[in-house]
């Protein structure tokens, strides 16, 4: 099948040119002629043929030399050199130079034909193969940019991330199963002391210095344990002292084994000190307030003689409504701070309730009420706050008390319990007194309420009592409620759990 | 130094030493003890205390906590390093807020506590329970 394509015929004779492009011409291709090897370079660059006929004896540039100029390897188109005589060395040399092959003159039609399709033909492949590298070379380019869209956007989230990160209030520290540190945030950086290219990888345990944060962490991250979070105190260089809220979070795969850890550093300092503050401006108010009380109450035990009896009486009963209502103020400022939590001790339990009772002692005896414990405990000792139990257990007393008729008998029970499966201690305050009718009980509970409206109050006091009690058993997580039943006499029972 | 003196001059008068910062307080306890048959002596800070305990030789001291200088837990501490009044029982007074008082107060060494404001009753049964007895006393002589 004859092929068509642009045949340049570079021959400075002009018979042996013009012969030959007739030829060829006749044959179907697109002939164009050069008649020297400049000539030839020149058409090349104009327009690119697909075969190049050169012939060797060329003065000035021969063909050898053309073909030296051309980078045929490289480019789309094949050279036919055309030797004037048989010379081994002259075709051996041109075929090291890239031709595709050559022939001898006088020139046969067939032999130059063949050589020219075959040529051609190689035209094609390597046409063929650039076309290929061409779309392959737009793919990858599309695939880089692609890719570089990507990194961006990765990079982007990961700056955010960092910033995220970094700009956390809390300090943030990331360790892997093994407890070795993968990450650091800035602010954990400063509360732990080291920078995060000094220990990363290390276990946290060997690159702590600080031992009470070490032992912190060494507790929360004992995964046997359920807690998740504590207080921790550390004492910095220059006597300084800060709180941290310390936070694990576990981090398990979709097996549920354990990929690693995060914790968290939440600096409380301010908020322990304010609290602190607040405490011990509270015991100075309490002193203040308390002292004068005493004084008069001195001046009252001096002036007592069988005459005055009945005016120091009263006045002895003033002060001690003086002191009662000083430490429902003190425990109503103390308790109404939403976030106080407990403090918690080992209290003996009968022991609390026998000081209550001592305490409202002379309350009840004015009205010849009796003080009764049943107590129903195995064991005593109890994890709790004791001062939340004690105003709890003096809010109830007194309140029984108030609302009892003259002669009538206040029991405290206490028994073991179950609180959400597991041990609890149930304390109940019973009285004989006027009763809660069903309205009211469920108003009691709150602040500065009473059995009765403002204007008819036949007891004095705050009305406190019961709301503060309230408040100091929720601190406790525990439960506060009432079964009364007007007329007949009421009972307030608080179920308190074991605080861990 | 307040220096009040119960006359009767009764030999067995239960000597007392109030040491307080506060002037009304103290004038008005000790004149209360006088009343109840006491022997009292008032002091109004640490060192006044000190010089007090070791001449007046109490047979017991009421002290308070919350005293500007040297405050309470100070004084008791050095109470009890002074030969002359080591042996002296201290109750320790306070408006301060304790829900275990008598167990801070016999931690830090003291013998007692009382809050306040007290009933005069119970104070003078916790002074009387806690006063050195004649034997004690004539051992200091």
């Amino acid at each position: 099948m004859n092929k068509t394509g642009r045949i340049l015929v570079v021959d400075d004779s002009d018979d042996n040119r013009d012969a030959v492009a007739s030829l060829l011409i006749a044959g179907g291709y697109v002939v164009e002629t050069a008649h020297s090897g400049h000539d030839a370079l020149i058409k090349i660059a104009v327009h690119v043929p697909d075969v190049i006929l050169l012939d060797i004896d060329m003065p000035v540039m021969s063909g050898l030399e053309v073909l030296r100029s051309l980078n045929v390897k490289n480019n789309n188109y094949e050279a036919i050199l055309i030797t004037g005589y048989e010379s081994i060395q002259s075709a051996k040399t041109a075929m090291e130079l890239g031709a595709f092959g050559y022939l001898s003159k006088p020139v046969q039609w067939e032999l130059l034909k063949n050589q020219v399709e075959h040529a051609l033909s190689m035209v094609a492949v390597k046409k063929e193969r650039l076309r290929h590298l061409q779309v392959l070379e737009e793919e990858i380019n599309k695939k880089n940019n692609e890719l570089q869209t990507t990194v961006h956007m990765l990079e982007n989230q990961g700056r955010r991330l960092d910033a995220v990160i970094n700009g956390m209030e809390e300090g943030l520290l990331a360790l892997d199963n093994e407890e070795r540190i993968v990450l650091l945030n800035v602010n954990a950086e400063k509360i732990i002391g080291l920078k995060f290219s000094e220990c990363a990888g290390r276990k946290l345990s060997s690159a702590l210095t600080d031992e009470t944060l070490k032992s912190a962490l060494s507790f929360l991250l004992d995964h046997s344990r359920t807690d998740n979070k504590c207080l921790v105190r550390i004492a910095g260089p220059e006597h300084d002292e800060h709180y941290y809220t310390v936070n694990k979070i576990k981090l398990n795969d979709n097996h549920g084994a354990l990929l690693g850890v995060v914790v968290t550093l939440l600096d409380q300092t301010d908020k322990v000190k304010a609290e602190q503050l607040r405490t011990s401006f509270l015991s100075i108010v309490a002193h203040e307030l308390r002292t004068p009380i005493t004084v008069i109450q001195n001046y009252l035990a001096i002036i007592a003689t069988e005459s005055i009896r009945s005016p120091v009486d009263d006045m002895n009963a003033a002060c001690f409504k003086l002191r009662n209502l000083v430490d429902s103020l003190i425990s109503l400022a103390r308790l109404s701070d939403a976030s106080i939590s407990a403090n918690v001790k080992k209290v003996h339990l009968q022991n609390s309730v026998v000081v209550q009772i001592e305490k409202s002692g002379a309350a009840a005896e004015n009205k010849n009420i009796t003080l009764e414990i049943d107590d129903n405990l195995v064991v005593h000792e109890f994890d709790t706050d004791p001062l939340l139990l004690e105003i709890a257990l003096s809010g109830l007393l007194d309140n029984a008390i108030k609302y009892s008729m003259a002669g009538g008998v206040v029991s405290v029970t206490l028994n073991h319990c179950t609180v959400n499966d597991s041990d609890g201690v149930a304390i109940a305050v019973v009285d004989q007194g006027c009763g809660i009718d069903e309205d009211m009980q469920k108003i009691i509970f709150e602040s500065f309420t009473q059995g009765e409206s403002h204007l008819t109050r036949h007891f004095s006091g705050l009305g406190t009592g019961l709301y503060l009690a309230k408040r100091a058993i929720e601190i406790l997580h525990g439960h506060i409620s009432v079964v009364s039943q007007p007329g007949k006499g009421s009972t307030f029972t608080i179920i308190l759990p074991k605080i861990k | 130094m307040i220096h009040l003196m119960y006359d009767g001059g009764d030999m067995n008068q239960i000597k007392v030493l109030v040491i307080d910062d506060e002037k009304l307080l103290l004038k008005s306890t000790c004149l209360a003890l006088q009343q109840y048959g006491f022997d009292t002596r008032g002091a109004l800070d640490g060192i006044e205390g000190l010089e007090a305990a070791a001449t007046f030789q109490p047979d017991v001291i009421l002290l308070d906590i919350m005293m500007p200088g040297m405050d309470g837990w100070q004084v008791l501490e050095k109470l009890k390093m002074l030969d002359e009044c080591s042996n002296i029982p201290v109750i320790i007074f306070s408006a301060k807020e304790y829900f275990n008082g008598l167990e801070i107060a016999l931690e830090h060494g003291a013998d007692g506590f009382i809050p306040k404001p007290f009933n005069m009753q119970t104070l003078i049964r916790v002074l009387q329970t806690h006063a050195r007895n004649d034997d004690e006393r004539r051992r200091d002589v």
